[in-house]
């Protein structure tokens, strides 16, 4: 069975090709005008990608082309790898040769950056999308077809502890599975006059949520500017205010960076206001629902791995008080239809109340990740005689008496800043790599509780500016240690292995 | 009472502190994009060192309001007035 989670879409521009589709940079774009531009690219794509299933590159711009070329891809059944063209240039070398698409799409006015940036690109075939919506192919380059994620809605990069991203490839029959809790109401009630905003770039897969869900249902969605040297945070409350959105999915982070402005703001036409990716605090969430008078704030919890959204928990204030544990807000109950357990580290499922990991197995978990590494991931534990596997999320758990679940922490060395999921261990191999001498990074929450890394350095062989500088050459800006500090001895403990706890008590 | 020149001055010092950044030199067209670590995670904590040093509040909309340090500059002298 197909699962074309882009045909809602193609079946709303048939039924109201003159609705506002999408809001991008002061100007709306009508279901029938995106749909022009997506049959454009499709046509495209069929033309030079005949094979059905084959990885296609999209450079995630955010702007009208990223929307049109991600439902193209997927309308010709072929399967997204979003990749940002700020991203270093050896992390995405790196993606496209464990992937190996068969074509890079990203619109005309990339040219000279992806050019510029990326020669190995020059290996790939390429599609340029331009502003009269024609889409052309360099005569000089040859497809390659990767059936090997024939059945993918998309794959996504996520840091890895070896040191490498790890791929994350989710099916088309995951998506759409999670698409349904949505449209199998489970309390929400989507009209054609709601506005959703995007928040997220596509690498974060809850972007797949704000933007299918909105143009599956006739909806309007209100995409971000991506203009450089924007105050994210700031311009997502003016966007709320201004365009009177009515659903939109956050990281709790806004809530700690806009604290002390929050009392004065009133948000009086969201309905749904969706957070995910970090720790929703419980007194952060009582002073934002005073800015909702007609919303609800509904936390929930996914890795990438169990697609986008698994757990919810629907905010209240009397309630919520009671369940808080150490101002955390419940992750709530598991999505219809997915499985899920609680292990010791033997592996053995616990009784409602105690901690361990969370594992989730069935409907909306992946099959495995791009390539053998990683395996340790998955658990194969044996539920009622039947031997099944299980995705590890590596989060510490437990239920509590209201058969909500709480989240108690990571169990290894993973820690999120600004919702994005990071390896620590990703971080330390790139800066060991540079500096060649013992080297730790250490989580560190500030004054509000919002995450920052510190970089700790044995010796002192480069500034600080050329670490920097050299580091974001292959990885992301957020992996970028705020603090880097050297010591003429990284401190170890009684078992000679790094002392992290000693170091996260130094005031940095 | 201090001068636009002393603000702009002081800006700078808070900055440099702000991104450990000796490089920084700001004019009144600086934005966000011209200097590396000014990004939407440590904008927050900018503008709160910013109040305290000034002694001053800002609102959200002025703050949305800000597009470059001219903006930041007019705003504070305006408040220390």
């Amino acid at each position: 069975m197909d699962f074309p989670i882009a045909g809602y879409f193609k079946q709303m521009a048939e039924k109201m090709p003159n609705h506002p589709a999408l809001f991008y940079n002061g100007r709306y774009f009508s279901y029938g005008e995106l749909m022009e531009l997506v049959s454009s690219i499709q046509q495209s794509i069929e033309d030079n990608v005949p094979v059905k299933g084959s990885v296609i590159a999209i450079a995630d711009e955010l702007n009208e082309f990223t929307y049109a070329g991600i439902l193209a891809i997927s309308l010709s059944g072929n399967v997204i790898l979003p990749f940002k063209p700020d991203m270093a240039p050896e992390r995405i070398q790196y993606i496209f040769d464990k992937t190996q698409p068969s074509c890079v799409l990203y619109s005309a006015n990339q040219s000279p950056v992806i050019n510029d940036q990326f020669p190995f690109l020059s290996n790939f075939g390429q599609l340029v999308m331009d502003h009269t919506a024609q889409v052309f192919k360099p005569s000089n380059v040859t497809m390659t077809y990767n059936l090997m994620y024939a059945d993918m809605a998309y794959i996504l990069f996520t840091s890895g502890s070896t040191g490498k991203p790890k791929g994350v490839p989710v099916s088309r029959k995951n998506v759409h599975d999670f698409l349904d809790y949505y449209f199998d109401k489970n309390g929400y009630y989507f009209t054609p006059e709601d506005r959703f905003l995007q928040v997220f770039d596509f690498t974060f897969d809850v972007s797949y949520f704000s933007m299918f869900v909105p143009l599956s249902i006739g909806a309007t969605l209100y995409a971000l500017d991506n203009k450089p040297g924007r105050m994210k945070f700031l311009e997502i409350i003016q966007m709320l205010q201004e365009h009177k959105i009515t659903v939109v999915s956050m990281v709790p982070t806004i809530l700690l960076f806009l604290k002390k402005y929050l009392s004065k703001i009133s948000l009086p036409d969201l309905k749904y206001s969706f957070f995910i990716g970090d720790i929703l605090y419980q007194d952060a969430t009582a002073v934002w629902k005073n800015c909702l008078p007609n919303g609800e704030v509904h936390n929930f919890y996914g890795p990438t791995e169990v697609t986008i959204k698994c757990t919810r928990y629907i905010w209240d204030e009397n309630q919520s008080e009671l369940e808080a544990v150490n101002n955390i807000v419940p992750i709530g109950t598991v999505f219809p239809g997915i499985d899920y357990l609680i292990i010791n580290e033997e592996g053995n499922s616990l009784e409602i109340g105690e901690t361990g990991e969370l594992c989730f197995y069935g409907k909306q978990v992946i099959d495995g990740y791009v390539g053998i590494e990683h395996e340790q991931m998955f658990i194969n534990i044996e539920i009622d005689g039947v031997s099944r596997r299980c995705y590890r999320t590596g989060d510490l758990c437990s239920i509590n008496s209201y058969g909500n679940l709480l989240f108690h922490g990571r169990k290894d060395f993973q820690c999120k800043i600004n919702g994005y999921r990071i390896e620590i261990p990703e971080i330390e191999k790139v800066l060991y790599d540079i500096v060649k001498s013992p080297v730790a990074i250490v989580a560190k929450k500030n004054e509000v509780g919002l995450n920052y890394l510190v970089g700790f350095i044995e010796g002192q062989s480069i500034s600080e500016e050329q670490l920097k500088s050299e580091m974001l050459r292959f990885l992301p800006e957020y992996m970028i240690p705020s603090k880097l500090v050297y010591l003429d001895k990284i401190p170890l403990n009684g078992n000679q292995k790094l002392d992290r706890k000693e170091l996260s008590l130094l005031n940095y | 009472m201090k001068t636009s020149e002393q603000i702009l001055e002081e800006l700078q010092g808070i900055f440099i502190k702000e991104f450990s950044d000796s490089s920084i030199v700001l004019t009144d067209e600086t934005t966000a994009k011209d200097i590396a670590m000014w990004d939407s995670l440590t904008h927050m904590g900018l503008m709160d060192t910013i109040e305290r040093h000034f002694e001053i509040s800002f609102s959200l909309d002025e703050m949305i309001s800000f597009k470059n340090v001219g903006d930041l500059r007019t705003a504070i002298t305006a408040k220390l007035k």
